[in-house]
């Protein structure tokens, strides 16, 4: 089996005074997977960074990589970072700025006690990787942002390390370096066969570069599947909202259908057909999740209004974006909730009467939280 | 495989803890004994204490010390203000003279300021017998309780100065524009707005100053002592080592209180400031107009300005000049007429000749290990993950509030008190070592915020990659602060080339330093080799400060 050679992190805990950083986490990646730590600031990706890194030392929980400890607390083992053969790129690249580029891609194989010839060797060909040739003689502070940014991932796999990780290392990049870089990562990554632990807070990246998502909040792990798995079916509110920006609407369960589907009420006008990973049953109260851009919008007519999956609402504001229009609905249910629209489609100014369609698949109903 | 955990901030922990804590713990011991600690027969006793406190002197010198160091403290914030908003704020001329006479008396050792301005000002000083000769009387008397305040004062005004002008000059002079445009004058301005924005810094200089004025030795022992003006530190320095009784017990009760003293004042100061900001650096500043303009106060504050730096510093280095090479020295007699060398020929004997050379290697080589220890203990703090780290941070401060003398007897007796250490004591080493330890704070507060401005990703990357703690110490930090150590070096050398008082419990014939040469030939009453060994630590400090500000472009004061 494959996940053999994998990182298994399992029951990770880290307090900082009385600030619980991370609390719990788990998660399995198989050898040359990428797995994203995705979250907001502060959530606790870093932190669970570090601790494989071996830079923070967890209160609780163990680490492995392959048949290799880590760090495993209840046993009372902790590896340190130098004997733990990873590879990690920080959000600064933290190049060491009194060494030229070359010398900064040596250190570790200078560490490793290489010949001579064969440090250059091994320079040459990652810089070759690298698209950094002839920059050998540089300091850091004469390279551009994205050079920087792959000297530091030079760096860190020049020695050939099982895992890497990375810390945002793309945030630092302007807008349009960062959309190619993601590619070019993605590419580099399935060259070198390399297991990675990327964090980010950026969906984009999240979804370009990762085999597995893990979303945190809060110092734990809200759900952990494939890019597709967490768009298309994310399994609580705080996932809907984070990816994405879904609407959200209180319901009840009133049918429960196969494969998963249900029917909930918003209330005795209003019903919605959807999906859900979790278990639910009938009158359960729960969350009905879509996305803006996933909303058909037409203007009113009777006829329409009849077919399932349909809601009218009145324009409440119409914005225009160029590639499309992003209008606030106000719905026509009791509580008059507002949702956002995304449409290329122009239905008329604030106030006019409008249906909109949302297919099935695009609904997720959540647990009530 | 190698070390698998390092122990190098382990080993700072227990070394600093050990440096600050045992000599401090070794005098309270004492203080509770009823005979040196050495002897068997002495017992645990709170005798001592009740005896001193309750002499009738020990409240008398109490008294003195609180007033001479609230004058000072009036003194050095009211001259160090002043001319910090002259120098910031106004467009006096000669700026750049102003600053210099403002922060030279740095340069001079507190020693040698005190033999120099009873040179020239002490009862029998130059200048003063020449006014009592020219108008029947001098304006002033500085061998008295005001006037030792009054020196400590003028010589602690460069630390005000320092630390104000360094405000004004980061200070948004915006908020003063505002003012001026609300119809302000001049001297509201400077009322209303620039003082209150001076506040922090006038109570932290204040309250340092107090500290420093409690500490300080040299100036009230030689202006003071000999006309009846006693502090906490003369005593201390008079019972334990003028007058020959040895009685440990009441010295270690006096130190003790000195203790109790400074160390609260220097916790309320930790606590003002970060501890990090302690020995601010003087930066670049933007070129700005000058805001106010003094009109016809021009020239008068200028000439005012001049006569300060006339009475503080060129009249007295004139006076250890003029002294050193006359055997008479007084107005009624022409200096030509009397000149001679005769006062080096104590040089002659080598254990005074040494004294030279013992005092420029001791500053050497102190600072070198000093700032190798500084860098150690500052990353053992704030670079590695061990227990303790928080308290080795403020253990690092503590000795702060420790005046050389108090811990020179301190280490004195744990040299005593530890056999094997003995041989220590037999050498410079011996002084090396409680001159770090003296100045621990001086290194960590000055490698610490360039060490914390340096990202820890640094090290981090580096870990990864392979590196233990203590190389990454070696090859990533150590040579990105080169800068800061070259700054806590130079800072610690002229420190330790002025440094007597630690030593003056600890030295002996063959590792005396130039301070307590100058010391011992006060207590002899002999002034031609006391001005000479002045020059002489003038000379060298003088050289150092100005090669070194030379060649290593770094600011030595602070």
């Amino acid at each position: 089996m494959a996940s053999e050679r994998g990182l298994l992190v399992s029951g990770l805990s880290k307090r900082f005074g009385k600030v619980v950083a991370i609390d719990g986490v788990n998660f399995k990646v198989e050898q040359g997977k990428v797995l994203t730590l995705l979250g907001p600031s502060g959530c606790g990706k870093t932190t669970t960074l570090l601790c494989i890194a071996g830079i923070e030392k967890p209160d609780s929980g163990k680490i492995l990589l392959g048949d290799k400890v880590f760090v495993d607390i209840s046993k009372n083992i902790y590896i340190p970072p130098e004997r733990r053969e990873i590879g990690i790129v920080f959000q600064s690249y933290a190049l060491w700025p009194h060494m030229t580029v070359f010398d900064n891609i040596a250190f570790p194989l200078k560490l490793r006690k290489y010949e001579k010839s064969e440090i250059r060797r091994r320079v040459k060909n990652v810089l070759e990787l690298m698209n950094l040739e002839g920059l050998e003689d540089r300091y850091p502070y004469q390279l551009s942002g994205g050079q920087q940014q792959r000297v530091a991932l030079a760096r860190a796999v020049v020695y050939e390390p099982q895992l890497l990780l990375l810390d945002e290392p793309l945030s630092n990049l302007d807008a349009k370096i960062r959309d190619t870089a993601r590619f070019w990562l993605r590419e580099l990554q399935q060259k070198i066969n390399i297991t990675v632990i990327y964090v980010t807070h950026d969906q984009m990246e999240a979804m370009v570069l990762s085999d597995l998502i893990a979303v945190m909040n809060d110092g734990r792990i809200f759900q952990i599947g494939t890019p597709k798995e967490i768009y298309e079916s994310p399994a609580n509110r705080f996932v809907a909202e984070f990816i994405g920006g879904s609407n959200l609407l209180p319901a009840v369960i009133s049918e429960v259908l196969e494969d998963n589907y249900y029917v909930c009420m918003l209330d005795e006008d209003n019903l919605l057909c959807g999906r859900s990973t979790a278990n639910l049953s009938k009158r359960d109260r729960c969350l009905v999740a879509f996305r803006p851009m996933n909303v058909t919008i037409s203007s009113y007519s009777e006829t329409r209004r009849q077919t399932m999956n349909t809601l009218e609402g009145v324009v409440n504001k119409r914005v225009y974006l160029g590639d499309a229009y992003d209008y606030r609905i106000i719905l026509n249910t009791k509580d008059l909730r507002t949702v956002r629209v995304t449409s290329s489609l122009d239905v008329g100014p604030e106030n006019t009467r409008v249906l909109l369609h949302i297919m099935r698949e695009h609904v997720s109903i959540l647990p009530y939280e | 495989m190698a070390v698998r955990y390092t122990i190098i901030p382990y080993l700072f922990l227990v070394l600093t803890s050990f440096l600050v804590l045992f000599p401090i713990l070794t005098i309270v011991y004492q203080s509770a004994l009823s005979a040196p600690l050495y002897e068997p027969a002495a017992s645990v006793t709170f005798k001592k204490y009740i005896e001193v406190l309750s002499e009738p002197k020990f409240r008398m010198i109490l008294f003195n010390t609180f007033m001479i160091s609230i004058i000072a403290v009036i003194v050095s914030i009211g001259i160090g203000v002043f001319t910090a908003i002259l120098v910031e704020r106004t467009d006096i001329p000669f700026k750049n003279f102003v600053r210099i006479a403002m922060i030279m008396p740095l340069v001079m050792p507190v020693i040698v300021a005190a033999v120099a301005w009873t040179l020239m000002f002490g009862r029998n000083g130059y200048i003063t017998v020449l006014l009592k000769t020219l108008i029947g009387f001098a304006p002033w008397d500085i061998n008295t309780l005001p006037g030792v305040g009054l020196v400590i004062g003028l010589y602690y005004v460069p630390y005000v100065f320092l630390f104000a002008s360094s405000s004004l000059s980061l200070s948004n002079p915006e908020l003063e524009d505002t003012a001026r445009a609300c119809g302000a004058g001049v001297t509201r301005i400077i009322l209303k707005i620039v003082l209150p924005l001076l506040k922090p810094v006038i109570f932290y200089s204040g309250l340092l100053i107090f500290v420093i004025s409690v500490e300080q030795l040299a100036i009230p022992l030689i202006l003071g002592s000999p006309y009846g003006v006693e502090v906490l530190m003369t005593y201390l320095y008079e019972i334990s080592i003028r007058s020959g009784l040895r009685d440990w017990p009441a010295s270690a009760v006096i130190a003790v209180m000195i203790l109790c003293i400074t160390s609260i004042l220097v916790f309320i100061l930790n606590k003002q400031v970060g501890a990090e900001k302690r020995y601010i650096s003087v930066g670049g500043k933007a070129i700005r107009p000058n805001l106010v303009s003094l009109g016809a106060w021009r020239i008068p504050l200028f000439i005012i300005v001049f006569v300060y730096a006339l009475l503080t510093m060129i009249l007295p280095i004139l006076g250890i000049v003029l002294r050193t090479f006359t055997k008479v020295f007084s107005p009624l007699i022409n200096p030509l007429y009397v000149l001679t060398l005769s006062n080096f020929d104590f040089l002659t004997y080598s254990e005074y000749l040494m004294s030279i050379p013992n005092t420029i290697i001791v500053a050497a080589i102190g600072a070198t290990i000093g700032a190798i220890y500084a860098f150690y203990n500052s990353s053992s703090a704030n670079r590695s993950q061990i227990i303790g780290r928080t308290f080795l941070k403020h253990i690092s401060l503590y000795p702060r509030s420790m005046p050389g003398l108090v811990l020179g007897m301190g280490f004195l007796w744990m040299f005593l008190l530890i056999p094997p250490l003995q041989l220590i004591r037999n050498t410079l080493l011996a002084l090396i070592i409680a001159y770090i330890a003296r100045y621990i704070p001086y290194g960590y507060t000055t490698i610490t915020p360039a060490m914390i401005r340096i990202s820890p990703e640094l090290d981090g990357a580096a870990r990864v990659s392979g590196a233990t703690w203590s190389y990454v110490q070696r090859k990533i930090l150590l040579p990105l602060l080169k800068p800061a150590m070259f700054a806590t070096w130079t800072l610690l050398f002229i420190t330790f080339l002025r440094e007597y008082s630690v030593a003056i419990f600890l030295y002996l014939p063959q590792t005396r330093v130039l301070g307590v040469t100058i010391l011992e030939f006060w207590n002899q009453g002999e002034f031609g080799p006391i001005a000479a060994l002045s020059l002489i630590q003038l000379a060298i400090t003088f050289t150092a400060f100005v090669i070194l500000q030379k060649i290593l472009k770094v600011r030595v004061y602070g």
